[in-house]
């Protein structure tokens, strides 16, 4: 999990930074990386802050932003084959992200099914992107260079690397081409992560044609 | 700590908790063998695609060579920690 917990603790410290910048305190940046857990909607929502903020517009983009978890918590179903009365199931679903869900997924298809792993995996991102909130709201700034370490990069490389870890058929590949191709077309013309959520139901019309 | 701040703070975790559950619960309604389910196989990477895809598309010549860098490996190693890190040294050494 290092790999994956290091630039995401470094993240967390960016954005503890940047929400001291725009004027939330160290407790109120913290507090909403531990109560929140969600990079790119709280990212979004400084953008969107003002002093005081207009909760209701930052609530619906938060709203927006992580209607892919929505998509993504669909996926999850066929592997976390639990009833709803699971209270274990509902409590590892608030750790969900980007990231923990596709290893998870990873892990899965090699025939690990476990809610633990999404668990155990989404409290260590949840510990990491908290705790490097709190350590960059209480830092300040200019402590870290992250373009010279090559460490805004492994961002981007988490989701190749598991992106390209999906592909086990070429089928794969062109439900990947596709979807890389509409999410591109979106982002250039509506604004907002709707992208992510266009991109992601293209994916639906593959697995339609499978059956 | 300012009230305005805690209710968007709380908002924002209330529904990003939701959106987190909502597609879980709603999928078992629809039944085990529904094929809406079955049609989920391509969702992960059609997600992971569209996420990194504009990302991929701001990238200068480092970061493409660490794109293929990352790729090719976990295409040929499935080694997750390997494709990462030789992917960041590709793109340290191009810049």
């Amino acid at each position: 999990m290092l790999p994956v917990t290091l630039p995401v603790f470094l993240e967390g410290a960016v954005f503890g930074i940047l929400a001291l910048k725009t004027g939330l305190n160290s407790a109120e940046a913290f507090g909403m990386s531990a109560l929140v857990t969600a990079g790119s909607a709280q990212y979004v929502s400084l953008s969107l802050w003002s002093n005081p903020p207009h909760a209701g517009t930052i609530i619906f983009a938060t709203l927006m932003i992580n209607l892919r978890y929505v998509l993504m918590g669909a996926a999850l179903r066929p592997w976390l084959d639990r009833k709803d009365s699971d209270a274990r199931t509902y409590a590892a679903l608030f750790f969900v992200g980007d990231e923990n869900w596709a290893l998870s997924l990873n892990e899965w298809t090699n025939g690990k099914a476990d809610v633990l792993f999404l668990f155990g995996s989404g409290v260590a991102l949840f510990i990491a992107w908290s705790g490097g909130t709190l350590a960059g709201s209480l830092a300040g700034e200019g402590w870290i260079d992250l373009r010279k370490s090559g460490l805004d990069f492994a961002f981007i490389a988490v989701f190749t690397a598991l992106l390209a870890g999906t592909w086990s058929t070429a089928r794969f590949v062109f439900a990947s081409a596709l979807s890389a191709a509409i999410a591109l077309l979106v982002s250039r013309w509506i604004p907002g992560n709707w992208y992510i959520l266009a991109g992601g139901l293209s994916g639906l019309a593959f697995g339609a044609k499978d059956e | 700590m300012r009230i305005a701040n805690i209710t968007a703070i709380l908002g924002m975790a209330l529904v990003t908790y939701l959106t987190r559950i909502a597609g879980f619960w709603f999928a078992g309604r629809l039944g085990q063998s529904g094929s809406l389910i079955r049609r989920m196989k391509y969702v992960p990477c059609a997600v992971l695609a569209a996420i990194v895809a504009p990302l991929m598309a701001m990238g200068g010549l480092a970061e493409w060579s660490g794109i293929v860098v990352s790729m090719l490996i976990m295409i040929l190693t499935r080694n997750f920690l390997l494709s990462l890190v030789a992917s960041v040294l590709t793109v340290v050494l191009f810049r």
